[in-house]
């Protein structure tokens, strides 16, 4: 038998625990989902019906949160301050991850033998490739995780983990190399390896003082 | 289907106004946007009470507690004199781009 009392004191719980809500804004979006229900009830639904309607029109909790936030001290500044974040972290996290994709796969070439130099362009290639495969991900994908005004818990996890543990795989990696080649050969393939990452960087630096140029013409054409 | 930017930047003349008509609340300021539109305009629990926190923070709506004839507490909104203030300000935005529109569609309603 359903208890409507029961289920919103559950469903109450959800938004005290879940969320930074004041407990007046959750009475007065509890004294709403009864005005729903009572509503949706003279249209002929059930108490049961009518409470999972209703919720579910309010939405989740940490949606409206996030909304009751905008208001806050940060205010409309809340999402850029996320999407400057991300982006930083971003960049940083992809920065960390082509090196250590980069010294994982210069052990595998140390291992079978290859030259410095192939391997060399052949790393400065892939991160190339792994550059390339970001920005088209980050083009494709349109519902980022932050996209409801914020990180969730389990992603920030996620980044932190692999930011802590990033480096200790390219410390790793590099240590198997030296077991397989000389030290010389670490030396020349870091040295083609360079070289490919300045190019990378210029052509990024490129990108984005192309893309701010090109924002900066047009606000001055709006301002006017 | 009337676009997000356009509900967006409506929100707060029509909040003002249909509190400028007399006190109200939540649930029912939503039911009389959607009678008032026809059923165009949708507006989400999730977006009119955080605008209506904004507003109150800008002291352009007071709020109260009030017993509703239902015998269940209501958090009632009012108009402030600084919201009336504001309801005339956006009322005449809202007309000049209406009567600009107008004159160039050729249609002969005012929104007064």
């Amino acid at each position: 038998m359903f208890d409507l009392e029961k289920s919103i004191i559950v469903w109450k719980r959800s938004f005290q625990q879940s969320c930074s809500l004041a407990d007046e804004r959750i009475e007065e979006l509890e004294s709403h989902l009864r005005e729903a229900i009572v509503g949706l009830s003279r249209k002929g639904l059930n108490d049961e019906e009518g409470f999972l309607i209703a919720t579910k029109r309010l939405g989740k909790a940490s949606v409206l949160a996030a909304e009751y936030e905008k208001n806050g001290f940060l205010g409309a500044n809340r999402d850029r301050l996320v999407w400057m974040l991300s982006g930083y972290l971003g960049i940083s996290l992809c920065g960390i991850f082509s090196t250590a994709l980069v010294s994982s796969l210069s052990a595998g070439m140390a291992f079978v033998g290859a030259g410095a130099m192939t391997t060399g362009i052949i790393m400065t290639l892939v991160q190339v490739l792994f550059w390339i495969t970001m920005l088209v991900v980050a083009c494709r994908v349109d519902n980022a995780p932050f996209v409801s005004g914020g990180f969730s818990s389990s992603w920030l996890a996620v980044m932190f983990a692999a930011m802590i543990a990033l480096p200790f795989v390219n410390s790793l990696a590099r240590a198997l190399q030296a077991t397989f080649v000389e030290p010389t050969w670490q030396v020349a393939t870091y040295y083609w390896v360079g070289y490919g990452q300045i190019a990378i960087q210029l052509l990024i630096y490129a990108f984005c003082f192309g893309v701010l140029y090109k924002v900066r013409r047009s606000s001055a054409v709006l301002a006017a | 289907m009337i676009s997000k930017e356009l509900v967006a930047a409506s929100t707060r003349p029509l909040l003002l106004a249909i509190l400028s008509r007399g006190e109200s609340y939540g649930y029912s300021i939503i039911e009389q946007v959607r009678a008032r539109s026809g059923g165009e305009l949708e507006w989400s629990e999730g977006m009119l009470y955080p605008v209506l926190h904004r507003l109150e923070k800008e002291k352009l709506v007071l709020s109260s507690w009030k017993l509703g004839e239902n015998g269940r507490k209501r958090k009632y909104y009012r108009l402030s004199a600084a919201g009336a203030r504001a309801l005339e300000v956006d009322l005449q935005q809202w007309n000049s781009i209406h009567n600009t529109l107008s004159t160039i569609w050729g249609a002969k309603t005012c929104l007064t």
